[in-house]
């Protein structure tokens, strides 16, 4: 029985997007053949991802779905596997140590990273205001590159990408679409109503300091997560941050946010008095008490689309994303199951 | 009143300037001036990457070695959480050492003088299939290319002197100096004919590949890569006997190679630079008092020169081990000579 052609159409192009796209695609494609699209009104440098500075970390308190570990796990042991290849500095991938520094017990993600163990007395002379701290070795996989790399890969393998706001599924079902997935991260619930996203919005600043070679990230679990000061190198820039605020959507950057950033940043490491500053950002993190992935089964009069949900990675989407593109791939698989059966000529014929 | 004691300091590397530093914090009542035919971007320690991971003298007692190492890294890590950090070019750095067999010290002498000292996990070693074993610190790094410049403004406005000239016998300093420190590094072969010091070339690559933020080091020390605040430095070659300034283009083309083995997204490093410097080998560190006698003259020196590849690793230990002799010379000079014919 020769399989035909699914028509695919993915909406978003950040880095669950793209990541979800790819997996499919590589997993599926051409044993099965698909034609994919994608949509979004956003594409890099402007989407979210972007504005993450990319370090690979959960949040220090696992989720309520212990699902979410797993997949951090699996993005993490991913890219670590691809560390040597020679394209590691195109795709934006590299390996960064550093300090995490605050009152906490041990994160359960102490055995992904690596080399992770608690600090030294003498290091924790280097951060007075703090009491107790990790060091250990991670990730940095900054969406300036990575976003475009995974833009290249899909143009290979033949997939179009077209820059279009979607107005609801049931105009993407109409165009002929089979499978869609839904990507659009802080936005989705303009597609469909989630009372559990929110925005989380985030400003960081930009700064030139290369003498910087380690993250820093304070936490203070009476401010919750990422409204402590951290301060994240990149490839080029480092990130200074620490801000989280629940449900603002104000896209403008703040003069306030800028001064307790910087004067907060400046205190934990003084020599950032000398660095310069190149830019400052924007960005809301999809916040949702657990990510949304799961399919389901839209109607429209007469016909259906299957719908792959996966959104709402809070501050942690380039940590977990290739996880949930795997797990996204699995759903994916089932479709093409059930879309099978579905066909076969009944038993008794 | 006691006469101002003239000081001179020949030799403007990391050695000379941070004697002249500690001296003029140290020791009241003195004048400084450091006397060199090179100064700061021209130097020996100018090629060094100036990480602190110490190199072993078979000459020198470990603990005296150790104590150096110590008062240097205690010195810089105030200096790197310090506000003058960015102006020193001090900053920490983290990275891993990688032994292809197991070394038969696994625990080095100044493992507890560097930051969070432990053996590599199996993880950490899967990255370095060729290698057995590995050890993980924080240690700091103190670029000369900042240091160096830094050292001679705090000279400057403690009223020392900088005076660019080249010495070819430690007389032409009489009579205008009472203490001479020589700090001249290789170049006392020939000022003071020490036959023991001799140069071991090193070549380096100075790479730009800001995303590495970690060092890497073979066990044996031929092989390194040290990220700094404007370029990686990839090396390395250690020729004994070798006096050739000029970088070779194979011996790049090499290096670059194993660098890459250890490090491959190296493969995307551009803008790459040939650098060359001759560590000034001895067995042991010449850290002593000499009195030159030449007709009815004396020269008080005090020597502080032959690190070889640990110059900066132990440079401050050093500084404070030359001005207590230079202290003692002092003394020497106020008391009044018995005779006036010595």
């Amino acid at each position: 029985m020769v399989a035909g052609v699914m028509r695919v159409v993915v909406i978003g192009a950040g880095v669950i997007g793209l990541s979800t796209a790819l997996c499919i695609h590589e997993r599926f494609h051409p044993a099965q053949p698909l034609h994919m699209t994608i949509y979004a009104d956003r594409f890099t440098p402007f989407t979210t991802s972007d504005v993450a500075a990319g370090l690979w970390q959960p949040y220090l308190s696992d989720s309520s779905n212990p699902q979410e570990a797993e997949w951090g796990q699996q993005t993490f042991d991913y890219l670590l596997s691809h560390i040597h290849s020679q394209d590691a500095e195109k795709v934006g991938l590299s390996l960064i140590s550093g300090y995490n520094l605050f009152q906490h017990e041990d994160p359960s993600w102490r055995n992904t990273v690596l080399g992770f163990r608690r600090l030294t007395p003498r290091e924790m002379d280097i951060f007075p205001e703090y009491s107790y701290g990790w060091f250990n070795t991670s990730l940095s996989l900054e969406g300036k590159r990575y976003l475009p790399w995974l833009t290249e890969r899909l143009m290979e393998r033949g997939v179009k990408l077209f820059h279009r706001k979607v107005e609801s599924f049931e105009e993407v079902a109409r165009g002929g679409a089979d499978v869609i997935i839904n990507c659009t991260g802080v936005w989705a619930g303009a597609l469909q109503t989630d009372a559990l996203l929110q925005p989380g919005r985030g400003q960081i600043i930009q700064v030139e300091a290369p003498w910087m070679k380690h993250f820093i990230l304070t936490h203070d679990s009476s401010l919750g997560i990422y409204n402590s000061p951290y301060i994240i190198p990149g490839s080029k820039t480092v990130t200074l941050g620490g801000v989280f605020q629940l449900g603002n959507w104000n896209e403008l950057n703040s003069v306030h946010d800028h001064n307790s950033i910087w004067k907060r940043c400046c205190k934990l490491e003084p020599t950032l008095k000398n660095a310069r500053i190149v830019g400052e950002l924007t960005g809301f993190r999809p916040a949702r008490p657990q990510v949304r992935l799961e399919r389901e089964k839209l109607h429209f009069g007469s016909s259906s689309a299957e719908v792959i949900h996966n959104y709402g990675h809070g501050g942690y989407g380039i940590t977990v994303h290739w996880g949930c593109a795997m797990e996204a791939a699995n759903l994916f698989g089932k479709i093409l199951e059930e879309k099978k059966l579905s066909r076969m000529p009944p038993a008794h014929l | 009143a006691m006469d101002t004691v003239r000081i001179a300091v020949v030799g403007a590397g990391v050695i000379g300037l941070s004697t002249a530093v500690c001296i003029s914090q140290v020791v009241p009542g003195c004048s400084i001036t450091v006397i060199s035919d090179k100064f700061s971007p021209d130097t020996t320690s100018n090629v060094a990457a100036g990480i602190l991971i110490p190199h072993t003298y078979p000459d020198t007692p470990v603990p005296t070695q150790k104590q150096w190492f110590t008062e240097t890294f205690q010195h810089l890590s105030a200096i790197a959480t310090s506000a003058e950090a960015v102006d020193a070019g001090v900053h920490l750095v983290s990275g891993w050492q990688v032994f292809r067999s197991v070394p038969t010290e696994e625990v080095p002498f100044w493992a507890d003088v560097v930051l969070g000292f432990r053996k590599m996990t199996e993880a950490e070693l899967k990255r370095f299939p060729q290698y057995e074993f590995g050890q993980a610190f924080t240690t700091l790094k103190c670029e000369t290319a900042a240091y160096l410049p830094w050292l001679e403004k705090r000279l400057k406005e403690s009223g020392g002197l900088l005076l660019t000239r080249r010495i070819e016998d430690l007389w032409e300093l009489q009579p205008s100096f009472d203490i001479v420190v020589n700090c001249s590094g290789l170049g006392s072969r020939q000022l003071v004919g020490d036959s023991m010091i001799s140069p071991v070339r090193g070549q380096v690559l100075h790479a730009q590949a800001p995303w590495v933020k970690n060092f890497i080091r073979d066990g044996s020390g031929l092989t390194y890569i040290y990220p700094g605040t404007s370029y990686v430095t990839l090396g390395g070659t250690r020729q004994k006997g070798d006096w050739s300034l000029s970088p070779d283009v194979e011996l790049s083309r090499e290096i670059f190679s194993r660098c890459c083995a250890l490090e491959p997204s190296l493969h995307r490093a551009h803008n790459i630079r040939e650098k060359v410097g001759l560590r000034p080998s001895r067995p042991g560190v010449r850290l002593q008092k000499e009195i030159l006698v030449r007709g009815g003259q004396r020269l008080l020196v005090v020597h502080n020169y032959g690190h070889g590849s640990g110059g900066i690793s132990v440079h401050w230990g050093s500084a404070l081990e030359a001005t207590r002799l230079v202290m003692d010379w002092i003394r020497t000079l106020r008391i009044p000579a018995p005779v006036s014919k010595l």
